[in-house]
């Protein structure tokens, strides 16, 4: 929870861009897409238990 | 001193999601969810702080139970209305965001309803 997690989301999204721009350039269109795609996949797992957990912890403070 | 490290994530969150507004978008709002996550596990330890002490007042003041648990439900609709409200404005959906406050209102003027029908109620016997 701490700090790193943003980190990490910004440097998956960094080396999406990277990438996604290299293959552009390359010609292959749809891996780039894919790629970006991967990428999205990747830091919503990372961030959706965090979100639950959030929700969660807000019903039982809050006895909502 | 935490608003010290809480002001670092929440500068390093910003300056690292505007690092990406030029490329990808998406990734820009998954930063600043993921800095407000952050910000929200320090805010847990001190609203507990605060919900225990309502707690331990009402032992020593006979408040009804009924309405502190609506006052503390109030608190946590508002928080998570606006929570999510302003995320949508973050990512530029205005109408989304207005929804949601919309809906943090009225279920607020929802909950509240009993406290003043048992006002009235009060009142009404009194002027009887």
């Amino acid at each position: 929870m701490s700090i790193n997690l943003i980190f990490k989301i910004a440097a998956v999204g960094i080396l999406v861009t990277v990438i996604s721009q290299v293959l552009k350039h390359s010609g292959r269109e749809e891996h780039a897409f894919l790629t970006s795609l991967a990428g999205l996949l990747i830091v919503l797992f990372w961030i959706v238990p965090y979100i639950y957990e959030l929700f969660e912890t807000i019903r039982s403070l809050f006895a909502l | 001193m935490d608003i010290v490290k809480i002001a670092v994530i929440g500068v390093a969150a910003v300056l690292l999601s505007l690092q990406l507004r030029s490329g990808k978008r998406e990734y820009e709002l998954f930063i600043v969810l993921g800095g407000c996550l952050c910000i929200f596990g320090f805010i847990l330890t001190k609203l507990k702080v605060v919900i225990d002490a309502v707690n331990e007042m009402q032992t020593y003041v006979q408040l009804d139970a009924q309405y502190v648990a609506i006052l503390i439900k109030m608190i946590g609709i508002t928080y998570v209305a606006e929570f999510s409200a302003n995320l949508c404005r973050d990512a530029g959906y205005q109408a989304v965001a207005v929804q949601i406050e919309m809906f943090g209102k009225l279920s607020i003027l929802g909950i509240s309803m009993p406290v003043l029908l048992a006002l009235l109620k009060t009142v009404s016997e009194f002027l009887q």
